[in-house]
């Protein structure tokens, strides 16, 4: 391929190489967005399955079943929304047929305290990262992966719910149980200290 | 949203301690693209000629357009 191709191929957005490649059948368009995404794909992977084989093997499928569904992405959202969606929904799935009984996301009745007001996103975000990234292990995946979508990845709550396949009001609810189950997995851990 | 947002830090730290996908993987993934590249274009190519010639074994006559394709291209009926 020409230098010239390679540098304008770099720079097209992430819906032009879709198109690029759906129109042409075009691999270098489809290896580009590979480049672009596979590192972030593979440390999510990696931060979810917490081991860099299985994380290596994810992502492998994970980019299969996106070239595979590419003609279905419907440009609802970004592609890197939709990307996460699938890298989060394949982990889910992975770790829920893994461990049958572990539980993925914190029971709706469990009776948790009301600890986080809606507004009050603060303390969350502001934990240091060497104890969010414990408290985020101390609590069920499924509700890591919510936390994950909305302050790492800046999904709405309305693509959460997309990619989840849950309405909206079920997402928020299940965003406010998780916060308040990681700030007391926190207060748990390192309220003594 | 606050200003301080360690989730976005946490990411970044991530990605600093694991710069990249072992290199087997974009192989792999490349190998299954090419794989559907090839496989698209002998079905573009193919497909609609054996469907063509499937209809003529059942006695269908080609059409205008596809004979001046044909021509234009120097095959010879």
């Amino acid at each position: 391929m020409p230098l010239t191709e390679i540098t304008n191929i770099d720079k097209q957005s992430d819906l032009l190489l879709i198109k690029q490649y759906l129109n042409n059948r075009d691999a270098n368009a489809f290896n580009q967005l590979y480049r672009r995404y596979s590192t972030k794909v593979y440390a999510k992977c990696i931060s979810m399955l917490k081991d860099e084989a299985l994380a290596a093997d994810a992502t492998q499928e994970i980019f299969t079943k996106v070239f595979l569904k590419l003609g279905s992405f419907g440009e609802k959202s970004k592609f890197s929304t939709w990307l996460y969606s699938v890298t989060y929904n394949f982990c889910i799935d992975f770790i829920r047929r893994k461990k049958r009984d572990k539980q993925l996301f914190t029971d709706e009745a469990e009776d948790l305290p009301d600890l986080i007001d809606d507004d009050e996103d603060e303390e969350i975000l502001a934990m240091e990262v060497g104890r969010l990234r414990e408290v985020l292990e101390l609590i069920p995946p499924g509700d890591k992966v919510i936390l994950l979508m909305k302050y790492q990845d800046d999904l709405s709550i309305k693509e959460i719910a997309e990619a989840l396949n849950k309405n909206e009001s079920a997402v928020k609810m299940q965003l406010k149980r998780a916060k308040t189950k990681a700030q007391l997995a926190y207060k748990e851990k390192y309220t003594n200290y | 949203m606050a200003a301080t947002n360690n989730f976005k830090k946490m990411a970044q730290e991530d990605q600093e301690l694991i710069p990249h996908a072992p290199e087997k993987v974009e192989h792999q993934v490349m190998g299954v693209v090419k794989t559907g590249q090839f496989a698209g274009n002998v079905i573009e190519l193919y497909f609609s000629k054996m469907i063509e010639l499937i209809m003529m074994l059942f006695g269908a006559t080609p059409s205008k357009k596809d004979q001046k394709d044909s021509e234009s291209n120097g095959e010879v009926r």
